[in-house]
């Protein structure tokens, strides 16, 4: 199976990928999850730097989320393998890459070893095919730096750091002459000269902060030093028993209508999400081939988030930008109540409806997204300031223009901190 | 199965490459009649022609069986799908060949960053309408054996009722005393160092695959794959051969029946057009803007020196046999030059792992003369508006011709993420300084940031124009000699 002609440079692609466990091999999977951590899957995930997150679970079939009496219990004869990422560049062609480093293979075989039909990373042809036939197209994909690479933001965090350390020199440094200035700034430039390769930018379709005169309450919690540290968060709301589609498929049209939408998703109103996807899982069963319970008896809504601090915050977040589009999609859902129009039965709903995360990676753990896209503004504004010809500035003008240059740098949302 | 090229009769010439031995081609686009019996039977005359560039016994024997045939040198023959369709083959064959040969170059011009005034609809004929069926490539030893073929040749499809549809006239060309440098004469590269129009030698850094001796240094793999013990090792066969196992031990996915690929192979062909004085003027501007020198600029925006030299071991013996191990923050060699781009050898994580994968025979020779300095273009390789099929296009560039099994994880990849992206090497979305695809629309990523040694440390070369523009090309297959025969007898896969 081939990606779709012209799109590279792509720059950020989810996958979602749901295999089946083999029988009697969960707790195999569980255990090779517990352990990952200290296997070095984490580092061969960093060294290939491309990908943004990853996370990968191991949900027990009988410990689906079960919200209301009449949702029946799950009997599936298997558990599944939960694998949600997002990387940049053209996966076909770095996946083949992947069975040429040694290590790399074996995480492959160890990750998916315990899933029914893996082929093994070898012939890459029919891993792909096993990855592909098991992943799920995402009904909704969010980020908040979607222009941007791992590589890309590695740069303009480090940029930001070297413009950082400049400045607190400028600041605690009195009466610094012209040319002592002109010769500590070329030093910075020359460190950050290799992290200067231009960049798309902040990307114009999301933005950062609520609309002028819109509350929410969470942002003034968030600015002042709130908790920093993300949070990946994996829930799976029940929609609808089956054969019931009807309910399943309006929410399914609701989310992609505010995907394709062009004005921003409620989503691009939190500032402290990275990234979050919506997946409507309603033909989870038939991929999975043909056994005697052969069906799960519920349609689910998988929920994936990456967020600086607190979920609950994050959802007090999301419930303020449109408490619409929650009434529309959770409030549909097996189990959420009623009448429950406020945060709260979000936060409830959510909390019910958690998958335990085993294995979470994230490139940029340091970083708040409001950082991240704060870093990677400043880093083009860099690149701009940097074209400028200045052969011929004197010591004094190139001091009075950068420090000019710096102020506007501290206007707020990228401020240094 | 093997990941060694093993029967090398089989093979067509251009896989081996002829560098100086065979100077002088001629390369014919040749457009097929509707009748495929017709056009079969112009193929079994070719055989014969073909079967002259296996493997030699002996150069005697060689030249012997060249005399009898009346060609002096090596002749290769590659179809475009269209091509191919126009020969009776069965639907089912033909609809089993990758997607990206099917679609052929011009429907992939997005991906190959073709626009502006690289997009087919500004391209030469016989590319802008995509007509040409056939490749013909024709190797002479000298310009007057060149000569005498394109005569024979062109008599030879008269008698079929078919005719050129376009041809070029690519030479290896020389330094020679044509001075090549922009303002130090110590640059001039070797008298008898192979050229492209830019002034820098080209095509040293070919990949050795295995069982493929590089010429006169059968053992040497310098410039091929970094093993687990750091050691160079030929490439494996399967990625520029079908019917072999490629670098990940697989063979890759070949046409059905498998039969018809087998040791055959895909040839990207493009017809790229070099503007030296673009070049010279930029590189001379920018230069004095940095305090360096023009040729030392330029130098490090390719990434070797004008005699072919890497800018990372400028004394090596084998211009072939260096890594970026000690260089890599780009300090002597830019990471976002042209020779650091195209092959990144050992700059990405993993030894070569990341590498390997995406690596090409280059078979390409300039067309045009070389410019002198201090002469305009049109001067040396006037512009003749008035050019139609029978005589080629004037002004200079590149034929530029590669090898590869899978055009898109290997052409497609190297033109799409390496040279019009930097991402791989952290360089954001900058382009390739030489050879990229410099959109006048997006001049925030025309540029090149270098480290350098002189007083600022740091050289950013903003706005680069395009001095290199795509005039045509296609995708062809190149086959095997056995199942050229097969195609042409329209057995087997009728």
């Amino acid at each position: 199976m081939r990606a779709a002609a012209g799109q590279f440079p792509s720059l950020q692609q989810p996958i979602t990928a749901i295999t089946p466990t083999r029988p009697g091999m969960s707790w195999l999977a569980w255990l090779l999850l517990t352990l990952g951590r200290w296997i070095a899957t984490l580092k061969m995930v960093s060294e290939l730097e491309f990908i943004h997150f990853a996370q990968w679970q191991r949900v027990r079939t009988k410990n689906l989320p079960r919200l209301t009496p009449d949702q029946p219990a799950e009997d599936f004869a298997y558990d599944f393998f939960v694998f949600t990422t997002n990387y940049n560049g053209d996966w076909d062609q770095y996946i083949d890459t992947f069975a040429r480093v040694p290590h790399i293979r074996l995480g492959m075989r160890l990750l998916w070893g315990t899933s029914q039909g893996f082929p093994g990373p070898i012939p890459l042809r029919t891993f792909k095919q096993y990855i592909h036939y098991h992943s799920y197209p995402e009904t909704l994909y969010y980020s908040a730096y979607p222009a941007s690479t791992v590589r890309n933001i590695e740069a303009a965090v480090a940029v930001k750091a070297e413009l950082q350390k400049f400045a607190n020199v400028s600041s605690t440094t009195k009466a610094e002459t012209p040319a002592a200035f002109r010769t500590r700034h070329l030093e910075m430039l020359k460190a950050i000269a290799p992290k200067l390769g231009s960049a798309p930018g902040v990307h114009p379709f999301t933005i950062e902060t609520s609309e002028p005169g819109e509350a929410i309450p969470v942002l003034g919690r968030l600015a002042g030093g709130g908790k920093t540290g993300q949070t990946l968060i994996a829930a799976m709301s029940p929609i609808e028993v089956k054969p019931g589609y009807e309910v399943t498929n309006e929410i399914a049209a609701r989310i992609a209508a505010v995907s394709e939408s062009t004005t921003p998703s409620p989503f691009a109103k939190c500032p402290m999400l990275h990234f979050a996807r919506l997946v409507v899982l309603d033909d989870l069963i038939p991929k999975l081939g043909s056994s005697p319970a052969a069906s799960l008896r519920t349609n689910y809504l998988l929920f994936v988030a990456a967020i600086d601090g607190e979920l609950d915050d994050f959802l007090d977040c999301l419930h303020a930008a449109d408490p619409k589009f929650v009434q529309d999609v959770w409030g549909r859902c097996l189990g959420y109540p009623e009448d429950g129009r406020g945060p709260v039965f979000l936060r409830r709903y959510i909390a019910r409806s958690l998958l335990p995360v085993q294995l979470p990676y994230v490139a940029f753990p340091e970083h708040t997204a409001l950082d991240i896209r704060g870093a990677v503004s400043i880093h083009a504004d860099m690149l701009d300031w940097m074209a400028a010809d200045r052969h011929s500035t004197s010591d004094a003008e190139l001091m009075a223009e950068w420090q000019s240059w710096l102020d506007q740098l501290f206007d707020g949302t990228r401020a240094f901190r | 199965m093997s990941d060694s090229v093993e029967h090398y009769d089989d093979i067509q010439a251009l896989v081996r490459g002829f560098k100086m031995r065979w100077p002088w081609a001629l390369f014919v686009y040749t457009a097929f009649g509707d009748d495929p019996a017709r056009n079969r039977e112009f193929l079994q005359t070719l055989p014969d022609a073909l079967g002259c560039h296996g493997r030699p016994t002996s150069v005697a024997e060689l030249d012997a069986r060249r005399e009898d045939l009346g060609f002096d040198g090596p002749f290769n023959v590659a179809f475009t799908y269209r091509g191919l369709s126009k020969l009776g083959i069965t639907p089912d064959i033909l609809g089993s060949f990758p997607s990206e040969f099917i679609q052929g170059m011009r429907k992939r011009a997005a991906v190959n960053h073709d626009y502006g005034r690289s997009a087919p609809e500004s391209w030469e004929e016989p590319w802008r309408h995509g007509s040409v069926d056939m490749w013909i490539g024709i190797y002479a030893r000298t310009e007057a054996a060149r000569e005498r073929q394109h005569h024979r040749l062109t008599r030879h499809l008269g008698t079929f009722g078919m005719r050129a549809d376009g041809f070029d006239l690519p030479s290896q060309i020389t330094a020679g005393d044509t001075p090549v440098w922009i303002d130090d004469s110590s640059c001039q590269p070797e008298p008898s160092q192979s050229v492209e129009h830019f002034g820098f030698g080209d095509g040293v850094s070919d990949p050795p695959v295995k069982g493929l001796a590089r010429a006169g240094s059968p053992t040497n793999s310098a410039g091929g794959k970094i093993d687990a013990k750091g050691k160079w090792q030929p490439l494996a066969a399967g990625e520029f051969l079908y019917g072999h196992l490629d670098e990940i031990g697989e063979i890759p996915p070949a046409p059905t029946p498998t039969d018809i690929g087998h040791n055959g192979t895909y040839l990207v062909l493009r017809k790229l057009s070099q503007d030296v004085d673009a070049f010279r003027a930029y590189v001379s501007a920018q230069a004095q803007l940095h305090g360096m020198g023009a040729d030392e600029l330029a130098a490090r925006m390719v990434g070797r020196t004008r005699n072919g030299a890497p800018l990372v071991k400028p004394d090596a013996e084998d211009k072939n046999d260096f890594r970026y191990d000690d260089d890599a923050q780009g300090m002597a060699c830019p990471m976002g030059s042209h020779l650091r781009r195209t092959n990144p050898r050992d700059s990405l994580n993993f030894a070569t792992a990341l590498v390997d994968r995406h690596r090409m025979l280059r078979r390409g020779m300039p067309y045009g003369n070389l410019v002198p300095r201090g002469r305009a273009m049109g001067e040396i390789n006037p512009l003749d508006t008035t050019t139609g099929p029978d005589k080629p296009y004037p002004g200079q560039g590149l034929m530029f011709l590669a090898l590869n099994i899978d055009i898109r994880r290997q052409f497609e990849f190297v033109q799409s993420q390496w040279v019009n992206y930097g991402n791989d090497l952290r360089q954001g979305s900058d382009r390739d300084p030489i050879v990229g695809a410099h959109d006048p629309d997006r001049r925030k990523h025309n540029r090149i940031v270098m480290l350098t040694d002189t007083a600022s440390g740091v050289a950013v070369c903003p706005e680069i124009p395009s001095f290199v523009q795509t005039r045509g090309g296609d995708y062809f297959f190149l086959p095997s000699l056995h199942a050229y025969a097969a195609i042409a007898a329209g057995r087997d896969y009728h």
